[in-house]
C-alpha cells in the first residue's frame, strides 16, 4: 500500500502520514501505523521523510509524556511473560529505539541539509521530552539530562566524512542553554578522545573542521553571569547541578579545546585557531597555561604560524604572568628577508609593534631589532619600506638610548660594521656599537616617499610617534595611484633620441639592440 | 521691512551729505586730539581730528530717522507702504522719478485709450497745441529726399525764413512779379516742382558717370589681355633690339654691382611661417600629384591655363592652381576661340610668333615646348621663392635665378640653357619629394609625352604617397592609412600628418596632434608585440613620439600615464588574484624603455617616471621565474632600472635581490644539502625552476658570449632558450649588470651589506671554472671590487645633519635693516590673509558693539523723554482738573454765601 502511495504523489503520502500520526495519538488501535511511519521515514523523497520525521517526533514526544514507552533494557525472555500492557510498552520502546536510529542516521548522512536540521531538531525535542520524564537510569546526576542520547547526537554531528557546518550553525541557537553548552563540551571531549585514539592524532580534516566550527560557535558566558537557563529542567529547580557552575563550564571548555589541539591540524585551520586563540579561547580557559605546550610547538612550525603562536604566547605573558625568557629572542629570529613577501606581513609588523611597545624593554634589545630591521630593509620591496622606516623611527623614539644608532658623537671611522647579523642572540649581536648605514643608503632610494621617510632619520626626531597602521597595508597599487599625479608641468628629456635604444645607452653591451648589420661589430 | 529700513537709512545719509557740504566747518566744533610728541611737518591723520558735536547730532538724526521709526512702529501690525514709483530707490534723482512716473502714466493712459482709438498715432502736443498743426509751418521742403548739400538754397532762405523779411521785399517788387502775392498752395507746388527737377538732373549725371566707367573698364580689360600675351610670348628679343650692345665696361660694372656684398638677408622665419610654408608646399605637391594621377601633364595644364580668362585682379602668381578644367567660352570677331595650337591664336600674339613659324614645324614645336618649360621652371622657382623652402635653399635658388635672368638678358638663349642645367643640378640636392617632382618635370621636358608614358606616370602617381593626410582619430584610422605600406613610407606618412597639422596652422591642430600621440603610442605597443620586433620602425616611431611630446608635454604625459595605468592594472589584478603574476608582454617592456627616452628619469619625483619605476619594481618582486623568457624579461627590467637610475644613482633593492636570485639559479644545487643561500621571493629554494641557469655540459668554455637578443622577450621566441648558449649569455649578462650596479652603488654607506649575499654566492658556490673567459673575468672583476671596497671601507658613525646653531639671545634690540612701517610683517600669504581677516573682524565687532550701545542709549533717552512727556501731560491735566474743580468749588461757595446772605 505504502509503495503505491509513494509512487503516486509524495504530497498525498505526507498528508497520509500526518493523518496516521493523529490516529496513533487518538487510540492504541492504530499503533501499527508507527511501523508504517518508520518505513516511510527511510524513503528517498525528501517531503515524505520530512513529514515522517516530524510525525515520529510528535508521536514519541506525546507517548513519552504518557509514559507508555518502556525505556529499560529489552530482554527477549521477558516478552512472553509480560501482560499485554507491558508487552505494548515494550513494543513501543522497540519502536522508539528504531526511530532514534533512523533520526541519527539522517542526521549524519542525509544529503539534504534541511532534513539533517529537521532530524537534529526532532532529536533535541525528544531530549527535552526524555528530560521531562526521566527514568531513574537515564541521567548521571540530578539534572535529568539524557546524556546518552546527547552523546550520540554529538558523535553524529562530528562526522569524519561530511561537512556538518550547516547543521552545526542550526545547533548554535541551543548554546544559550547552559546545560546544552556544558554537555556539548563534555561529549565533545569524550568524542575527541576516542577519535584521536582511533586515528592516532591525525583525524581527517573534515572532522577537525567540524569540531572547530562547533567549538568556535560556542559563546562562553562571562564571569558573573547567572547560569540558570536550562534546556532540561531538573526535578528540583533549586538543586545545584553541574550546568549551573561556572567552574564546571570552564573545565569542560578547557578539556574540549585541549583535546582538540592535541590533534595535528591542517595549516589553514591552524592559522585560524591561532588567530582566534587569544581573543576567544584564552580568556575562558580555567588555566591558560595549559596552552603553552601547544604554543611552543606551534612556534617551531615556522613562518606565519610561528608569529601567530608568538601572539598567543605574548597574551599569556602579558595577562597571565607566564615567564617565557626566550620570547624576544624567538621574535628576533622571525625577522628574516622573506617576511616582506608572506601573506601575513601586515599582521606580523602590527604584532611586532605591539610586542615592542613597552619602553621598559632593554635598549640593547631594541637596538638589535632596529639594526636587524634596517638590514632587512636593504632587500625589502618598495611597498614595505615606508612601514619599516616608520617602525624603526618609532622604536628610536621609544628608546632614546638607541639614538646612538643614528647619531654618535665620536666620528671615528670603523673598519667594518660591528653588528653581527648571524648571531641569534640579540644580546650578543653588538647592535649598540653600530650605526644605521642601511637607512642612510635608503635615503638614495628610487621612490621619493621612501627616501623622504629615510631622510627623517637623518635629523633629530620629533617626540611624537608616527602612526604605523597607515603604512601596514600599503599596497603598491595605492602608491602607484598616488604617484600618477595630474601633470601640469611635465619636464621632458632634452637629449634628442636616435631611436628607442640610443648609442650611449646602458643597454648597449647587454642587449642586442642594433640592427643585424652592425651586430658583428659588437661581437668582435 | 528691512529693506525699507535700510533704504530709509540710505536716504537720510544722502540728504545729510548734501547738508554737510553746504555747512562750512565751524572752527569751534573741531576738536583735535592732543599729540604726545609734536612732530614738525607731520600731517594730522584722519582720526586725529574730528567734530564730535556734528557727528553726534548726525548720529542722532540718523537714529531718529531709522531706529526711532522702528521703535515707534514696534507693536503695530499695519504699516504704511509707499508704492510711489522710485520712492524706495535712493539712487534716483527727483527728475528721474518724475520722468518715470510720467512714462507710467502715459502707458496706462495709452493702454486704456488705445483699445478704441482708430488712429494709430497719438496726437502730440506742444504747449497745448497740436504738433501736427504746427508742422505745417515748418520747413516746406523737408520732404525732398536727401540732398547732397543738405542745405536749403540761399534764395529760399532769404524768402522763407524769418517771415521773409530778410529780403525786405518792397511792395513794388511784389507787384512786378505777380499781381497778387502767391497763395500758400502755390508756393508749395512751386517748391515741389523745383526739387523734382533737381532730382532728375542728379540722376542723369550719375548715369553718365556710370557709362564712362564701364567704358573705361572695357578698355582696361582689352589692354590687360594685350599685356598678358606680350608678357607670355617672348618680349626679350624686342627689348634686345632696342638696347644698345653693352660693352665690357658696362658688364664689369654690372657684375661688380651684383657681386654679393654683405647682402641684407631675409628675416629668419618663425616656426609658424616655416610650418605654413611646409604645409603649402605639401598641398601644392598633393595637388600636382592629384593631377598627375588623372594622367594630365604639366603641358596640358598650361595649355588650359593660357586660354583662361584673366581677371583684372589676377596677380598672376600661380596661386590658383586648381583650375577649372572646362574651357572658357570666348568669341572673337564672331568666331569661337579654340585652345592654343589648334587653329586660331589671339591676334595680339601674332607678331611674336612669327620667328617660330618660320622654323620647320616639328622643331618649332620642340622649341616652343622647351621655352615653355623654361618659363615653367622659372615660374616654379618664383613660386618657390615666394613660398620659400628651407631658408638657405631658397636663398641659393634666389641667387641662381637672379643671375640667370641677368645673364639671359645680356646673352643669348643658348647660354641660358646651359645655365638652366646647372640650376637643375643644384636643385637635385633637395629633399626627396622635391626630387621626385623635379624628376618628373624633367621627364616632361625631354620629349613630348606619348600616351603610354602618360599612363605610366599616372600609375606612378597612384603608388606615390599623398602629401596631405587627415589626422587619424583612432588606431583604426591610422591602420587604414598604413595598410600595405613599408615601414619607411609609414614613417613618411606620420611625418606628413605632423606637418599638415602643425599647431600654428589651425585652431584644433594641437588637439589632433595630441590624439596622434596617443594613437602612435598604441601603434607602438602593437608593433612591439609582433614577433620579430621591427626595430627600425620602432626607432622611427620613438623619434616622432619624442618630438610630439616636446610640442605638448602635459597631454603626452597624460596619455603615457593612461597606457601605463592600464597595463599596471592588468598586471596588478592578476597579482591580487593569484599572489603572483606573469611577466608582461614586450610592449610593456618597450613602453617602459620609451618612458626613459621621452621623460627625464633622474627627477626626484616625476608623474610618469615614478609610477613606471614602481611598476618595474613590482615586476621584479611579483613574477616567479619559470622559463628562459622570464629570465630574459627580468634581465631586461634590470637593465631598464640601470638606465633609469644611471644618472641619479638611486638605490633599487629589488634589482639586487633579483640579480642575486638569477645567480642562484645558475648554482648547481646538490640534493639533500641545505640550501646554499637564502633567496628572496620571487625566487624559491626548491622546485624545478631552481636550476634554470645551471649548465648542462660540464665544459662550456667554447661558448660564444653574445649580447642577449630582444627576441627572447617575446612569448614565442624564435630562438630556443633551453640551451647552454642562452644560459651562459644570461649568466654573463647578470654578471655584467651586477658589476655595473656595484660600480654605481660604490659610494653607498651600506654597499658591502647590500652586495655581500652576491659576493658569498659567487665566491663560495658559483665558481664558473668551466665557463668562457669573459664570464670568469666578469666574476673576478666583481669579487675584486668587493675586496677592494672592503679594505678601503670606513664606517663613519652616523650623525645627524648639522643644523644651524641657534643664536644666543641678545639684549640689544633687534633691528630690522630695511624696516618699512607700511609693509606688513613677514609671513606666508595665507598667514597674512588670516591676520588681515582677524583684524577686520575685530574692528567690525568693536564697531557693531559700539553701535548697539549707542542705540540702547538712544532708546533709553527716548523712553525717558516719553515718560517725562507723559508725566508732564498728566501733571498738566491734573492741574487743569484741579483748577476746574477749585473754581467750581469757589463758585459753589459763593452761591452758598449768597444763599446765606439771602436767607
Amino acid at each position: 500500500m505504502s509503495a503505491d502511495d509513494a509512487k503516486s504523489d509524495p504530497r498525498t503520502v505526507a498528508a497520509d502520514i500526518k493523518r496516521k500520526a493523529k490516529e496513533v495519538l487518538q487510540s492504541r488501535e492504530h499503533a501499527n501505523n508507527i511501523t508504517d511511519i518508520l518505513e516511510t521515514a527511510q524513503s528517498s523523497e525528501d517531503v515524505v521523510v520530512a513529514a515522517s520525521l516530524s510525525a515520529l517526533q510528535k508521536i514519541f514526544c506525546t507517548l513519552l509524556g504518557r509514559k507508555e514507552v518502556y525505556r529499560g533494557k529489552l530482554k527477549s525472555s521477558d516478552e512472553e511473560l509480560a501482560d499485554p500492557k507491558q508487552q505494548y510498552s515494550r513494543w513501543l520502546g522497540q519502536c522508539y529505539m528504531d526511530a532514534l536510529d533512523i533520526l541519527l542516521v539522517h542526521l549524519s548522512t542525509h544529503n539534504n541539509s534541511d532534513i539533517k536540521e529537521l532530524a537534529l531538531l526532532a532529536l533535541l525535542k525528544l531530549i527535552s521530552a526524555e528530560g521531562k520524564h526521566p527514568t531513574s537510569k537515564s541521567g548521571g546526576d540530578q539534572s535529568n539530562f539524557p546524556l546518552r542520547l546527547f552523546q550520540l547526537i554529538i558523535d553524529k554531528l562530528m562526522s569524519c566524512e561530511t561537512d556538518q557546518s550547516a547543521v552545526i550553525g542550526r545547533f548554535q541557537d541551543y548554546f544559550q542553554y547552559d546545560d546544552i553548552r556544558l554537555f556539548t563540551f563534555v561529549s565533545l571531549h569524550k568524542n575527541l578522545r576516542t577519535v584521536t585514539k582511533e586515528f592516532t592524532r591525525q583525524p581527517p580534516d573534515t572532522y577537525l573542521h567540524n569540531v572547530h566550527t562547533l567549538l568556535s560557535q560556542v559563546q562562553m558566558p562571562v564571569e558573573g553571569d547567572q547560569l540558570n537557563n536550562l534546556y532540561v529542567s531538573p526535578t528540583d529547580p533549586d538543586a545545584e547541578c553541574r550546568a549551573k557552575q561556572m567552574k564546571e563550564q570552564r573545565r569542560a571548555f578547557t578539556n574540549a579545546w585541549l583535546s582538540f589541539l592535541k590533534n595535528k591540524l591542517p595549516t589553514s585551520l591552524y592559522r585560524q585557531v591561532l588567530l582566534t586563540l587569544d581573543q576567544a579561547v584564552i580568556p575562558h580557559m580555567s588555566s591558560p597555561k595549559l596552552l603553552i605546550d601547544f604554543l611552543t610547538q606551534s612556534y617551531n612550525v615556522g613562518g606565519a604560524i610561528s608569529l601567530l603562536a608568538l601572539n598567543g604566547l605574548f597574551t599569556l605573558i602579558y595577562k597571565h604572568n607566564l615567564d617565557y625568557p626566550d620570547f624576544f629572542r624567538k621574535l628576533y629570529a622571525l625577522f628574516e628577508p622573506s617576511v616582506f613577501h608572506v601573506k601575513y606581513t601586515a599582521r606580523f609588523f602590527h604584532l611586532s609593534d605591539v610586542f615592542l611597545t613597552s619602553t621598559h624593554i632593554p635598549a640593547y634589545l631594541a637596538a638589535a631589532f632596529i639594526k636587524r630591521l634596517s638590514r632587512l630593509a636593504l632587500s625589502a620591496p618598495v611597498q614595505s619600506l615606508q612601514m619599516v622606516l616608520v617602525f624603526i623611527s618609532n622604536l628610536l623614539r621609544r628608546h632614546p638610548n638607541c639614538q646612538v644608532l643614528v647619531h654618535r658623537g665620536s666620528a671615528e671611522g670603523l673598519g667594518s660594521d660591528p653588528y653581527d647579523a648571524s648571531e641569534p642572540d640579540p644580546a650578543k649581536c653588538k647592535a649598540m656599537d653600530s650605526s644605521l648605514w642601511e637607512v642612510k643608503s635608503l635615503q638614495a632610494h628610487f621612490h621619493p616617499a621612501v627616501s623622504q621617510a629615510a631622510g627623517v632619520l637623518g635629523k633629530p626626531l620629533s617626540p611624537l610617534e608616527e602612526d604605523l597602521s597607515q603604512y601596514l597595508e600599503l599596497y603598491t597599487s595605492e602608491m602607484f595611484e598616488k604617484d600618477l599625479t595630474k601633470p601640469d608641468q611635465v619636464p621632458l628629456e632634452f637629449h634628442v633620441p636616435k631611436g628607442l635604444f640610443g648609442s650611449k645607452d646602458q643597454f648597449l653591451d647587454i642587449w642586442e639592440t642594433e640592427p643585424p648589420v652592425k651586430k658583428q661589430k659588437t661581437v668582435t | 521691512m528691512k529693506h525699507k529700513y535700510s533704504s530709509k537709512a540710505d536716504f537720510v545719509r544722502k540728504n545729510k551729505k548734501k547738508a554737510q557740504t553746504d555747512v562750512k566747518s565751524n572752527p569751534f566744533e573741531v576738536r583735535i586730539n592732543r599729540q604726545k610728541h609734536n612732530v614738525l611737518g607731520k600731517k594730522l591723520r584722519k582720526f586725529d581730528k574730528g567734530m564730535p558735536g556734528v557727528s553726534r547730532s548726525k548720529a542722532i538724526k540718523k537714529r531718529k530717522a531709522t531706529l526711532l521709526q522702528e521703535y515707534q512702529q514696534r507693536d503695530k501690525r499695519n504699516q504704511f507702504v509707499d508704492r510711489r514709483l522710485g520712492e524706495n530707490d535712493p539712487e534716483m534723482t527727483l527728475e528721474d522719478k518724475m520722468l518715470q512716473r510720467f512714462a507710467m502714466e502715459r502707458k496706462t493712459h495709452h493702454e486704456k485709450a488705445s483699445a478704441f482709438s482708430l488712429n494709430e498715432e497719438e496726437e502730440l502736443t506742444h504747449f497745448g497745441q497740436s504738433l501736427s498743426q504746427i508742422e505745417k509751418f515748418e520747413e516746406p521742403d523737408s520732404d525732398s529726399d536727401d540732398d547732397a548739400t543738405g542745405k536749403l538754397s540761399g534764395e529760399y532762405v532769404k524768402e522763407a525764413h524769418f517771415g521773409g523779411f530778410l529780403t525786405k521785399k518792397t511792395a513794388k517788387d511784389n507787384e512786378e512779379k505777380s499781381d497778387k502775392p502767391k497763395s500758400r498752395q502755390e508756393m508749395i507746388e512751386e517748391i515741389i516742382a523745383q526739387s523734382k527737377q533737381r532730382k532728375h538732373e542728379r540722376q542723369h549725371q550719375k548715369e553718365q558717370t556710370d557709362d564712362l566707367r564701364e567704358k573705361l573698364d572695357q578698355q582696361w580689360t582689352e589692354l590687360q589681355n594685350h599685356m598678358l600675351v606680350q608678357k607670355k610670348s617672348k618680349s626679350q628679343p624686342k627689348e634686345e633690339r632696342e638696347k644698345p650692345k653693352p660693352d665690357d665696361y658696362d658688364i664689369m660694372v654690372r657684375e661688380l654691382g651684383f657681386e654679393i656684398k654683405a647682402k641684407a638677408s631675409d628675416r629668419l622665419k618663425t616656426e609658424e611661417e616655416l610650418a605654413r610654408e611646409e604645409q603649402e608646399r605639401l598641398q601644392k605637391l598633393e595637388a600636382d600629384r592629384q593631377l598627375r594621377m588623372k594622367g594630365l601633364t604639366q603641358e596640358d595644364i598650361r595649355q588650359q591655363q593660357q586660354n583662361r580668362h584673366v581677371s583684372a585682379d589676377d596677380l598672376d602668381d600661380g596661386f590658383d592652381f586648381i583650375r577649372p578644367e572646362r574651357l572658357q567660352l570666348a568669341y572673337k570677331d564672331g568666331k569661337l576661340l579654340l585652345p592654343e595650337g589648334k587653329e586660331l591664336m589671339p591676334s595680339t600674339s601674332d607678331t611674336e610668333d612669327k620667328p617660330i613659324r618660320r622654323k620647320p614645324h616639328s622643331e618649332a614645336a620642340a622649341d616652343q615646348s622647351e621655352d615653355e618649360d623654361k618659363e615653367d621652371q622659372s615660374e616654379e622657382e618664383n613660386s618657390d621663392q615666394s613660398e620659400g623652402e628651407d631658408s638657405d635653399q631658397s636663398e641659393e635658388e634666389d641667387d641662381g635665378s637672379d643671375l640667370e635672368s641677368e645673364k639671359s638678358e645680356e646673352e643669348g638663349s643658348e647660354e641660358e640653357e646651359g645655365d638652366k642645367d646647372g640650376s637643375e643640378e643644384e636643385e637635385e640636392g633637395e629633399g626627396d619629394k622635391n626630387d621626385k617632382s623635379e624628376q618628373e618635370t624633367e621627364v616632361t621636358e625631354k620629349t613630348r609625352i606619348s600616351e603610354k608614358e602618360r599612363k605610366a606616370i599616372a600609375e606612378a602617381a597612384k603608388t606615390e604617397l599623398p602629401y596631405t593626410f587627415k589626422a587619424p582619430e583612432s588606431l583604426k584610422d591610422l591602420m587604414e592609412l598604413m595598410e600595405g605600406q613599408s615601414y619607411d613610407r609609414q614613417l613618411i606618412i606620420i611625418h606628413r600628418i605632423r606637418k599638415c597639422h602643425h599647431p600654428s596652422l589651425a585652431e584644433g591642430n594641437k588637439k589632433k596632434l595630441q590624439d596622434l600621440f596617443s594613437i602612435l603610442l598604441e601603434y607602438f605597443g602593437k608593433l612591439a608585440n609582433q614577433s620579430p620586433v621591427a626595430m627600425e620602425m620602432i626607432d622611427g616611431l620613438t623619434i616622432h613620439l619624442y618630438e610630439l611630446a616636446q610640442q605638448s608635454p602635459g597631454p603626452a604625459a597624460e596619455s603615457v600615464q593612461t597606457v601605463l595605468k592600464n597595463k599596471y592594472h592588468k598586471f596588478d589584478s592578476v597579482c591580487q588574484r593569484k599572489g603572483r603574476a606573469v611577466y608582461p608582454a614586450v610592449d610593456t617592456l618597450l613602453l617602459l624603455k620609451l618612458v626613459s627616452v621621452i621623460f627625464p628619469t633622474s627627477d626626484f619625483r616625476h608623474s610618469v617616471v615614478t609610477p613606471a619605476m614602481l611598476f618595474m619594481a613590482q615586476i621584479l618582486t611579483k613574477c616567479p621565474v619559470t622559463s628562459g623568457r622570464d629570465v630574459a624579461c627580468g634581465l631586461f627590467v634590470c637593465t631598464l632600472f640601470l638606465q633609469y637610475v644611471s644618472l641619479s644613482k638611486r638605490f633599487v633593492p629589488e634589482v639586487i635581490n633579483y640579480l642575486h636570485g638569477l645567480l642562484y639559479l645558475a648554482v648547481k644545487k646538490e640534493s639533500g644539502k641545505a640550501s646554499v643561500a637564502e633567496v628572496v621571493p620571487p625566487f624559491k629554494h626548491a622546485g624545478a625552476e631552481g636550476s634554470l641557469l645551471v649548465l648542462q655540459d660540464s665544459d662550456s668554455r667554447s661558448i660564444d658570449i653574445k649580447p642577449l637578443a630582444l627576441d627572447y622577450l617575446s612569448k614565442n621566441p624564435t630562438q630556443d632558450t633551453d640551451t647552454d648558449d642562452f644560459r651562459m649569455c644570461a649568466t654573463h649578462a647578470t654578471l655584467q649588470l651586477t658589476n655595473k650596479f656595484a660600480n654605481m652603488y660604490k659610494n653607498l654607506p651600506a654597499f658591502h651589506e647590500t652586495f655581500s649575499p652576491i659576493r658569498d654566492l659567487l665566491s663560495k658556490h658559483l665558481v664558473l671554472d668551466a665557463c668562457p673567459q669573459k664570464v670568469q673575468a666578469a666574476r673576478s672583476q666583481f669579487l675584486q671590487l668587493m675586496t677592494d671596497h672592503h679594505s678601503q671601507a670606513t664606517y663613519p658613525p652616523l650623525q645627524y645633519e648639522k643644523l644651524k646653531p641657534k643664536p644666543l639671545k641678545l639684549y640689544e634690540p633687534k633691528f630690522d635693516e630695511d624696516y618699512n612701517p607700511e609693509r606688513k610683517m613677514k609671513g606666508s600669504r595665507k598667514q597674512k590673509e588670516k591676520e588681515r581677516l582677524q583684524k577686520m573682524h575685530k574692528r567690525e565687532l568693536k564697531g557693531a558693539v559700539r553701535e548697539i550701545r549707542k542705540d540702547a542709549q538712544f532708546l533709553a533717552r527716548q523712553q525717558l523723554q516719553d515718560q517725562m512727556d507723559k508725566d508732564a501731560e498728566r501733571k498738566r491735566k491734573v492741574k487743569e482738573i484741579m483748577h476746574h474743580l477749585s473754581s467750581q468749588e469757589g463758585e459753589c461757595k459763593q452761591i452758598a454765601k449768597k444763599k446765606i446772605k439771602i436767607m
